[in-house]
């Protein structure tokens, strides 16, 4: 696994996240703050219509208030009634200069008839071209016989108010209005901060007042015959390149001509703080995308390294040095795991160790001339036997392995004196299998056996994966040991140990066996045999005689070794090593070798 | 002069209630004797003229005496009769005559909501509806006469008819005037009547 691609992955996985995480907020922000602006500036537009509504209505109001006690006022009675009009035009002029703050202009007077009495107007408005009848028609529907409406100019529409004049019943109309002119879109605007256009149709568009720009303007009147064929409230135009919201409202005005009141909206000045917005959520998403990555790769190195560290440790393990230790300072997972890898570090340190190996020779032999519950029994038996001897001793049995025993000396726990007591449990049991081999009081034909003892460094520790670790132990002195109890057969002696084993138990004799070169193995070593109690062999006398003769043979002394071997052959009986001996000097002697170094290389394991 | 005839109606509006305020007048179509007008009086109680609506033969004249606390200036702009009584409480000194056959509608220049009406003609034989709607007038003698009727709020112009009443025959109907909330006649409409 290559951890930079690990970490890199790590950082590339919170990243993409993030980016998707951030994409996705960055468009929601980005679809609500757009509908945001474009509610605020339909809210806008509302407010804009209410306003110039209001502004309407109480400049008309105003004109009523002023209006109807004129109609009612005594002297206007008396100079109605007189009929003089140039005097009924000054009053009328004079009620005109009472209209304090509402901009009226025009005043007519009419009798029921609706002829002209007595006006007063600008001059660009012809009077008795004003279409006031419908407006007389609509004060007849109401309680007070007043009505208000809108009739357009040349210049602007205009807002006029229909007052009966009562003397004290109905004797004639008065009508008052003020222009909806630049200065009333101004003060709209004023208030509201949203554009607005009065626009008229009278045969075509024309826009009679405006605070749009002349550009603005005439691309409102191109595109207004399109917005009032569009049912929404708010209509989305482009006024000369700028993206507005257009809102039309359509006035009380005479049927022979449309008036209408049009609202726009900057869309670019409403998106403006959201634009500003955005910026900044580029810069934080940015920095956040930065942030994260270096996080996360900080974090994925994190859990790397430990993870590195701890293959560095196991592979050091594995090439055999057990000293590595890991640094595991946090508390998380990767900490415990550290300090789970240094405990089993810790319990994987080579020991001295003594290893000791039994197994039951002829097995096969056996198996086909016995029952298998027959053999399982005896196998049983011997196992049992076995294990008792080697507990007896301190010995722990590591495994058992089809007919064979492992047993280990000084580990788990150091009793001290392991390789005395590995060579006491190998005689015990071979003692154990003389005298009591016997089953319901008949003496059953004993097992056959050979052991191999062999001290030395080994790694002892708890082996396995995590689900199935086994105490166990892992060294040369294992195969050591199996080689040797393999060699028993070869050698027909009992038990056969290796050398430090015979320097370490001082309580026991053992004679020289060997000195070989095990099959696949580089190594010489010298194997010798434990000596029973009451052996012949283990006289001082016959002992120096084994020792020297020995001495001559490894010297390639032919002739001594060989008289000293048939010595010992009459003091001893024709034991198999002796014959070997004796074997290998005549093939020696025979052959005329120069090359002799003592070393017998076993081809067989 | 044991002959005596009368004139009953009874006076309901478009949703069936008694009508109050209909005047109805009967004009003789023959020669018939003159008579002395009745002088009457137009009362200001409690800032409406009571009276509302009067009826008087031409040459009457009329007093408008002020029972309220507060005073009033009593005006008309009417063709029939032009007048005002500046600011006055009490009666006073000076009546009206209406010597001029028509209608004279009276207002007040400091109450605007106060209107009254007078209606001069002359026909002796006149009266004014009660709030029950009953009309009663007497007449001196049978005849043709000209019935016509009148009120304030009429819709429109009601018509006059021509009717017989012969000796000691009274002549009972009823009659249904619509009215509106204010009489105004429409442009276009015969003004007609008493404008």
């Amino acid at each position: 696994m290559n951890f930079r691609s690990f970490s890199a992955r790590i950082a590339l996985l919170v990243s993409g996240l993030l980016t998707v995480t951030l994409i996705c907020t960055f468009f929601l922000v980005n679809r609500e703050n757009t509908n945001n602006a474009f509610l605020s500036v339909a809210a806008d537009q509302a407010t804009t219509e209410e306003t110039f509504t209001s502004l309407l209505e109480s400049r008309t109001t105003g004109l009523f208030d002023v209006v109807r006690p004129a109609t009612r006022d005594h002297a206007f009675r008396t100079t109605f009634i007189d009929g003089h009009v140039p005097t009924l035009e000054s009053a009328m002029r004079n009620l005109l200069s009472r209209i304090r703050y509402v901009p009226a202009d025009v005043i007519l007077l009419k009798d029921l008839n609706l002829e002209s009495i007595a006006e007063t107007t600008p001059d660009f408005i012809q009077p008795e071209q004003l279409p006031v009848e419908w407006l007389t028609d609509k004060a007849f529907e109401s309680d007070e016989y007043e009505s208000s409406g809108i009739i357009s100019t040349v210049e602007a529409p205009y807002q006029l108010i229909t007052s009966p004049l009562l003397i004290p019943d109905p004797q004639g109309w008065i009508l008052v209005g003020f222009p909806i002119d630049d200065q009333f879109v101004q003060s709209t605007k004023e208030i509201t901060q949203t554009d607005v256009s009065i626009a008229i149709y009278d045969g075509s568009w024309r826009i009679s007042s405006t605070t749009l720009n002349p550009n603005q303007q005439s691309s409102f009147v191109d595109q207004l015959p399109t917005m009032l064929e569009d049912d929404r409230l708010s209509i989305q135009s482009d006024l000369d390149g700028v993206p507005y919201l257009s809102r039309l409202r359509r006035l009380d005005s005479s049927s022979d001509t449309q008036v209408y009141v049009g609202m726009h909206g900057n869309l670019n000045q409403a998106l403006a703080p959201y634009q500003r917005l955005n910026r900044s959520l580029y810069l934080i998403f940015g920095g956040g995308l930065l942030l994260s990555a270096l996080g996360a790769l900080t974090l994925a190195r994190s859990v790397s390294a430990p993870v590195k560290a701890l293959t560095r440790g196991v592979q050091s393990i594995r090439s055999g040095d057990l000293s590595l230790r890991v640094k595991a300072t946090s508390s998380d997972e990767l900490g415990q795991l550290g300090g789970a890898f240094n405990e089993m570090a810790e319990g994987l340190e080579e020991k001295e160790i003594t290893v000791l190996f039994c197994d039951v020779r002829n097995f096969t032999q056996l198996c086909e001339s016995h029952a298998p519950q027959v053999v399982l029994a005896k196998l049983n038996r011997f196992f049992s036997r076995a294990s008792n001897v080697i507990e007896d001793q301190n010995g722990v049995i590591d495994k058992y392995m089809g007919d064979a025993v492992m047993a280990l000396f000084g580990a788990p726990v150091k009793h001290g004196n392991e390789e005395n007591r590995a060579v006491a449990a190998a005689l015990a049991l071979r003692a154990d299998i003389k005298n009591t081999d016997r089953v319901n009081g008949v003496i059953e034909e004993p097992l056959e056996f050979g052991i191999g003892i062999a001290s030395g460094t080994a790694v002892v520790g708890n082996m396995g994966s995590e689900n199935r670790l086994n105490y166990s132990v892992i060294g040369d002195s294992v195969n050591t040991c199996a080689r040797l109890e393999s060699l028993t057969k070869y050698y027909q002696l009992p038990v056969l140990v290796n050398e430090a084993v015979v320097l370490k138990a001082d309580q026991f004799t053992f004679r020289w066996v060997d000195r070989i070169r095990a099959k696949g193995k580089s190594q010489v070593i010298d194997i010798f045999q434990p000596l029973e109690a009451g052996d012949q062999g283990a006289s001082d006398t016959l002992l120096a005689m084994h020792l020297e003769a020995v001495q001559t043979y490894l010297n390639a002394d032919w002739h001594v070794a060989e008289g000293l071997i048939n010595r010992l052959i009459s003091e001893l009986g024709a034991l198999h090593i002796y014959q070997l001996y004796l074997e290998r000097i005549h093939h020696c002697r025979d052959q005329n070798l120069d090359s002799w170094d003592g070393v017998y290389t076993h081809t067989k394991k | 002069m044991t002959v005596s005839a009368q004139v009953s109606i009874q006076v309901r509006d478009q949703t069936d209630s008694p009508l109050a305020d209909v005047t109805l007048v009967l004009t003789p179509l023959f020669e018939f004797e003159a008579q002395e007008p009745i002088d009457t009086a137009v009362d200001q109680i409690n800032e409406a003229f009571a009276p509302r609506v009067n009826v008087v033969q031409a040459g009457a004249a009329i007093s408008f005496p002020n029972q309220d606390q507060v005073r009033h200036h009593v005006y008309s702009f009417s063709a029939t009769k032009q007048f005002d009584i500046p600011l006055y409480s009490g009666t006073p000194s000076e009546p009206i005559h209406f010597d001029q056959p028509g209608l004279v509608v009276l207002g007040c220049n400091i109450h605007d909501q106060m209107r009254g009406y007078i209606l001069v003609t002359d026909s002796p034989f006149f009266g004014v509806s009660d709030d029950n709607g009953n009309l009663e007038v007497r007449l001196g003698q049978p005849g043709n006469y000209l019935l016509s009727l009148w009120h304030p709020e009429q819709e429109e112009q009601l018509e006059t008819i021509e009717i017989e009443i012969g000796p000691d025959l009274e002549y009972n109907s009823t009659v249904q005037v619509n009215t509106a909330k204010l009489f105004l006649p429409r442009r276009g409409s015969s003004s007609g009547g008493y404008f």
